[in-house]
C-alpha cells in the first residue's frame, strides 16, 4: 500500500455535505479549512483555501487514519468564543474521522478486489504467454519478459536450467546489462548455492548482510530467487536482481511465485517435447544410416541428399527472381524437409540389395557369370575328352566352338555397359543353344532361359521385374511414411519424400505427378537425389561421373521435362554444385564447368 | 482539467475503476464523475465533455450501445474517447460496439494495469 492520502479517504462531496450542515451554526467571520498533506480539500469562510497555521490566531486538530495523522482541520476566529468553537471543530473532526473509516473499509475491499483482478489478468496472460512455445529458451524468455516488463526495480534477471544428470545448472535466459558475466560469476558464490540448496528462498533485500555473503564484490544488492519445480522435481531456478537494497516487496514475491509455478510446468513440457523430438530425430538418423549401410555403394546418400536439398531450398528462399519471390520456409517447413530428405529412400529397407546394387546382368545374390564360366570350362573339358576318344575331329572343335572368345563376349554382355545390337542378340541366342553334360550324363543348356533373358537386357543390368522392384521402393517409402502419424506441422513429409522420382512431364513414378501437382520442395528433393546419385563416387555399375558430365546429364533431364528447369537454373546460378563438389567429391571428379550454355537466361 | 466519466450500474465496478485511476493522479490532473445508468451517464457526458468515458453495456434506462451512438451523433463530443467494458466471452458485443463508434474494449474482469495504460495513452494524447 502506498502513502495514505486524505483526499482518498475523505471524498470532496461528502466533506462538502458535512460543512454545509455544520458551518452555518458557526460564528460570523469564522474561517476553517480541511487540508491533506499536500492539498486543500474544502473549507468554510472567506479565502479558506489560503488558511495556514502560520498565523497565531489559527488553531488546528489532526485527522488520523489507523493512528497516523494524514491531514488536519485548521480554523481561525477573531472572536472570544474559543471553547465553543473548539467543540464545534472537535465535532467536525469526529464526523470526518467516521467518514474516513467507512471509506477506508470500502477501499480495502476494493483494493483486495483489484488485486484479484490483477492476479487473474496476470495468470491469464502468463498462461497464454508461457504456453505459446514448446522451446525451453522461449518459455524462459517469456517468464523473464513478463516479470521484468512490469517492475522497474528489477535490473537483472536469469533463468538457470537444472541438468538432472550431472546435477548442475546452466544459464538459459538472461535480462539486463552485462547480465551474462554477472550471473555466471554469481553462480560461483555461496549465495547461489544457498538458493539452489534451499537455505535461502525468495527475497534477500540486502545481500551483503547475509551470513553466506563472503565479501566479494557484487552489483546484486537485492535478490529474489525462486526454484521452478514441476511434480516435485527441480526444473530450473529463477533470479531477479536489483542494484539497491530493499528493492523487493512482498507483492513482487507473490507475483513471481504465481508465474514461476506456471512457468515450471511450461518449461517441463517444453523439455519433454524437446526430448521426444530429439528421440524422433535420432530415430530418423538411425534409419538413414541403416539404409545407407545396407549398400556400400550408396553409403552417405541419405546423409548427402538433405545437405543438397537444404542448400537449394535456402537459395530459393533468398532468391528474388519471379519464380521464387513468394517462396518462403517456416521453421516447421525446414524440419519437414529434413525428415523428408533423411527418409526419402526409407522404402529401400525392403528392397533386396542385390537388386539395388545389381552390378551385372547375371547377378542375383552372386554373379552367375562364374557358373557360366564353369560350364564353358566343363564343355571344353568334355570336348577334349571326346577328341581324345576320337569321337570328333580337332579342326571341327576349333571351328564350331571358340570357347574362350565366347566367354569373353558373354562377360562383356554381362556388364551391361553397351546396348545389345541385333547381331549380339543373335549370337547370345545361338550360345544359349550350346549344351554340356551334367553328372548324370544329361545334356544341359549353356545358358538357362532366365539367364538368357537377363543377358538380353538392352540397357543397364536390370530386367523389367527388377526395375519394378526398384521403382517400388518409393511406394514403400510412401506407405511407410504414411503409417507415421506426423503432427499437422509436419504433414508434408510424405509429399516431399515420396515425390523424388516424379517428373515435371508426368512420366515419373509412382504417381505420375506433374508440374502442376509437384510442390517446390518435392522438386528440390528430386534434384538433390539425382545430383547426389550421379556424382556418387562409388557405384558398382559405372565409374563416378565428373561434375561437368553430371551437369550435362541434368541439363538434358531438365530439357526433357524430367526436373524443374527453374530450380535447375537456380542450382547452377547459386553455385551450389561447386560448393558441394568442393566438399564431397573426389578431386578427380571436379573438372572445369561452363554453366552458361545451360542457363535459360544469361548470367548478370 | 480532464473529466473522466464512469458509467456502470454495478457499484463495485465504479469503485474499482475509480480506485484504479488514482494511479494516474500524479501524471494528470483530472476529475472523475460516475453514473449508475445509461441515461444519467449520457447526461453527464453531454454536460462535462469528458476526455474519457468508461461505459458498461447492459444498464438500466439506456444501454451502452445507445449511449455511445448518442455521443457519436454529437459533433461537440468528437474528442471524447469511449472505452466499452464487455463481459468475458461476449466478444460478439465488440462487433456491435464498433458499429456505434466505441474506441476501445476492455474485458471484465479487467486488468488494472491495462486500464491504467489505456487511460494514460488517451489522456496523454
Amino acid at each position: 500500500m502506498g502513502k495514505l492520502q486524505l483526499h482518498h479517504y475523505l471524498p470532496a462531496k461528502r466533506l462538502r455535505e458535512q460543512l454545509l450542515s455544520v458551518a452555518p451554526l458557526l460564528p460570523v467571520g469564522m474561517v476553517l479549512a480541511v487540508r491533506g498533506e499536500d492539498r486543500y480539500l474544502g473549507g468554510w469562510g472567506e479565502r479558506a483555501e489560503l488558511l495556514t497555521t502560520d498565523d497565531r490566531s489559527t488553531l488546528e486538530l489532526p485527522l488520523t487514519l489507523e493512528g497516523i495523522p494524514i491531514g488536519r482541520l485548521v480554523w481561525h476566529t477573531p472572536l472570544e468564543q474559543t471553547e465553543l468553537i473548539e467543540q464545534w471543530a472537535r465535532h467536525l473532526v469526529t464526523v470526518c474521522q467516521g467518514l474516513m473509516e467507512v471509506e477506508h473499509a470500502r477501499r480495502a475491499v476494493t483494493s483486495e478486489a483489484l488485486e484479484s483482478f490483477r492476479e487473474i489478468a496476470l495468470l491469464e496472460r502468463a498462461s497464454s504467454v508461457l504456453n505459446r512455445s514448446l522451446r525451453p529458451r522461449e518459455v524462459g524468455d517469456a517468464l523473464l519478459g513478463e516479470l521484468t516488463s512490469r517492475a522497474r526495480t528489477i535490473r537483472w534477471g536469469a533463468v538457470f536450467l537444472y541438468n538432472v544428470d550431472p546435477g548442475n545448472y546452466s544459464l538459459l535466459n538472461i535480462f539486463g546489462e552485462d547480465a551474462e558475466p554477472l550471473f555466471l560469476a554469481f553462480a560461483d558464490t555461496p549465495l547461489f548455492k544457498g538458493y539452489v540448496e534451499g537455505q535461502i528462498t525468495g527475497i534477500l533485500n540486502d545481500t551483503r548482510s547475509h551470513p553466506l555473503h563472503t565479501g566479494g564484490e557484487t552489483l546484486f544488492r537485492a535478490i529474489l530467487g525462486l526454484p521452478l519445480e514441476a511434480h516435485n522435481e527441480r526444473v530450473a531456478i529463477l533470479f531477479l536482481a536489483a542494484d539497491h537494497v530493499d528493492a523487493f516487496v512482498s507483492a513482487d514475491l507473490k507475483r513471481t511465485t504465481a508465474l514461476t509455478s506456471m512457468a515450471a510446468t511450461a518449461l517441463r513440457n517444453a523439455q519433454m517435447f524437446e526430448a521426444e523430438t530429439q528421440m524422433f530425430r535420432a530415430f530418423i538418423s538411425m534409419m538413414a544410416s541403416a539404409i545407407d549401410a545396407k549398400s556400400p555403394y550408396t553409403a552417405g546418400h541419405c546423409r548427402r541428399v538433405p545437405e543438397i536439398a537444404r542448400m537449394l531450398t535456402r537459395a530459393a528462399c533468398e532468391s528474388t527472381d519471379p519464380p521464387f519471390q513468394d517462396f518462403s520456409f517456416s521453421e516447421d517447413d525446414w524440419e519437414t524437409l529434413e525428415i523428408a530428405t533423411y527418409l526419402h529412400d526409407c522404402g529401400k529397407v525392403v528392397t533386396p540389395e542385390w537388386v539395388v546394387d545389381k552390378p551385372t546382368k547375371l547377378s542375383t545374390n552372386f554373379d552367375r557369370i562364374d557358373m557360366v564360366e564353369l560350364r564353358i570350362l566343363l564343355m571344353m573339358a568334355q570336348e577334349e575328352l571326346a577328341i581324345l576318344k576320337g569321337q570328333t575331329g580337332v579342326a571341327e572343335v576349333a571351328q564350331q566352338k571358340p570357347f574362350m572368345d565366347d566367354l569373353k563376349f558373354l562377360k562383356e554382355c554381362n556388364l551391361g555397359k553397351e546396348f545389345i545390337s541385333a547381331e549380339n542378340e543373335a549370337r547370345l541366342r545361338t550360345l544359349a543353344t550350346f549344351t554340356w553334360r551334367d553328372a548324370k550324363g544329361e545334356e544341359q543348356p549353356l545358358l538357362t532361359a532366365e539367364e538368357l533373358t537377363n543377358l538380353l537386357i538392352r540397357r543397364g543390368t536390370l530386367n523389367a521385374q527388377e526395375r519394378q522392384i526398384i521403382e517400388d521402393h518409393v511406394v514403400h517409402t510412401i506407405n511407410m511414411l504414411n503409417s507415421i502419424p506426423f503432427p499437422p506441422r509436419l504433414r508434408n513429409v510424405v509429399e516431399y519424400a515420396g515425390g523424388h522420382h516424379e517428373c515435371m512431364n508426368g512420366k515419373g513414378y509412382p504417381n505420375r505427378l506433374t508440374d502442376t501437382t509437384l510442390s517446390v520442395p518435392a522438386r528440390i528433393v528430386a534434384i538433390a537425389d539425382i545430383f547426389e546419385a550421379l556424382t556418387a563416387p562409388d557405384r558398382p555399375y559405372r565409374l563416378p561421373y565428373t561434375l561437368s558430365k553430371t551437369l550435362d546429364i541434368m541439363f538434358r533431364m531438365s530439357k526433357e521435362g524430367h526436373i524443374d528447369p527453374e530450380l535447375f537454373g537456380l542450382f547452377l546460378r547459386s553455385g551450389i554444385y561447386q560448393r558441394y563438389a568442393d566438399h564431397y567429391l573426389k578431386p578427380s571428379q571436379i573438372d572445369a564447368v561452363d554453366i552458361r550454355p545451360y542457363l535459360l537466361t544469361p548470367l548478370d | 482539467m480532464f473529466k473522466v466519466v464512469i458509467v456502470d450500474d454495478e457499484v463495485h465496478i465504479r469503485a474499482l475503476l475509480e480506485q484504479t485511476m488514482e494511479e494516474l493522479e500524479e501524471e494528470f490532473e483530472f476529475e472523475i464523475l460516475t453514473a449508475a445508468n445509461g441515461g444519467d451517464g449520457l447526461a453527464a457526458i453531454q454536460r462535462e465533455h469528458p476526455r474519457l468515458v468508461f461505459l458498461d453495456v447492459m444498464m438500466p434506462v439506456m444501454n451502452g450501445y445507445d449511449v455511445c451512438a448518442a455521443v457519436r451523433a454529437d459533433s461537440s463530443l468528437d474528442e471524447t474517447k469511449v472505452v466499452m467494458l464487455t463481459a468475458k466471452g461476449q466478444e460478439t458485443d465488440r462487433q456491435r460496439g464498433m458499429s456505434v463508434g466505441v474506441n476501445h474494449f476492455i474485458t471484465k474482469p479487467f486488468d488494472p494495469d491495462e486500464i491504467v495504460n489505456l487511460a494514460r495513452e488517451i489522456l496523454g494524447s
